[in-house]
C-alpha cells in the first residue's frame, strides 16, 4: 500500500502510455486481488475498475471520447498510442476477470469480460479497417 | 477514416509516413551518401515513400477522423514503438482466440 503512494498509482488512473504507466500498474496489481491473493491491494482494483469503465463507449467520461468513426480518442498527440495501449489493457483485464469469474461494476450496469474483449477487438478492426479475425 | 493505419494492409493505407528509412531511397537506388539535412527533399516530397514499412502503425487521426497523409504532420504519420508494441499483444491473442 505504501508503494501505491510512492508510485502515485492513484493519481492519474486514466493514463497509460509513453509518459505515464499508472493505469497499467493498477491493472497488473488487480490480478493479485482477482486471484484472491492480495485483498489488501483492493484500492488498486478500485482504480482499475474506474479506469476500465471510463473506456467503455456509451459511458460519458471527460477523459475518453469516441470519434464519429468509432475510434477511441484521448487528448495528447499520436492518438493511436491510446487506441493500442488502452485496448491492450481492456483485453488484459478481460482475461483476469474471466479467470476469476468476475465482472466490473460501472455505476448502474456491469461490464462483462466479453464486453471488454469486444471493445478491444473493435478498436483493432478500426485500426486496420479489414476484418482480421 | 475508411482506411487502414497499418502500412501494407487494407486497400487504403498511409503512403507518406514520417520515417527516414521508409521515405529516403534505398542504397540500391541511390548509392551516394545522403547527409542528415539532405533528407529534407524527401521529407517535403509529395511522392509516396519508396520503401514500404510493412506492418507499421502510424499515429492516426484524432476526434475529427481527418488524416492528412503528409510527413510534416508527424504526430499523425509517424510509426512508433509505443503505438506498435501493445498491438502485438492484441493481435497475438485474437489470432489465437477468434
Amino acid at each position: 500500500m505504501k508503494n501505491q503512494v510512492i508510485l502515485r498509482a492513484g493519481d492519474t488512473i486514466h493514463e497509460f502510455g509513453w509518459d505515464n504507466k499508472h493505469a497499467g500498474i493498477n491493472v497488473l496489481v488487480s490480478k493479485m486481488v482477482l486471484m484472491g491473493k492480495a485483498e489488501y491491494f483492493q484500492s488498486f482494483k478500485q482504480n482499475a475498475d474506474e479506469f476500465i469503465c471510463s473506456l467503455l463507449p456509451g459511458i460519458s467520461h471527460p477523459q475518453v471520447q469516441y470519434s464519429q468513426g468509432g475510434l477511441l480518442v484521448k487528448s495528447g498527440g499520436s492518438n493511436m498510442q491510446h487506441v493500442t495501449s488502452l485496448s491492450f489493457l481492456l483485453l488484459t483485464y478481460s482475461n483476469y476477470l474471466s479467470h476469476a469469474n468476475k465482472v466490473v461494476p460501472c455505476g448502474e450496469f456491469t461490464a462483462s469480460p466479453a464486453l471488454l474483449r469486444q471493445v478491444a477487438k473493435r478498436q483493432v478492426t478500426k485500426l486496420t479497417n479489414i476484418p482480421l479475425f | 477514416m475508411k482506411m487502414s493505419y497499418m502500412v501494407g494492409y487494407g486497400s487504403r493505407f498511409p503512403q507518406k509516413i514520417h520515417h527516414r528509412g521508409s521515405s529516403v531511397p534505398s542504397v540500391v537506388d541511390h548509392p551516394d551518401r545522403i547527409g542528415c539535412k539532405d533528407g529534407s527533399r524527401y521529407f517535403f516530397s509529395n511522392n509516396p515513400n519508396p520503401n514500404l514499412l510493412i506492418g507499421a502503425v502510424v499515429g492516426g487521426p484524432n476526434i475529427t477522423d481527418d488524416f492528412p497523409d503528409s510527413r510534416p504532420y508527424f504526430q499523425l504519420t509517424e510509426p512508433t514503438t509505443y503505438i506498435n508494441a501493445p498491438l502485438l499483444g492484441l493481435l497475438g491473442y485474437f489470432s489465437a482466440h477468434y
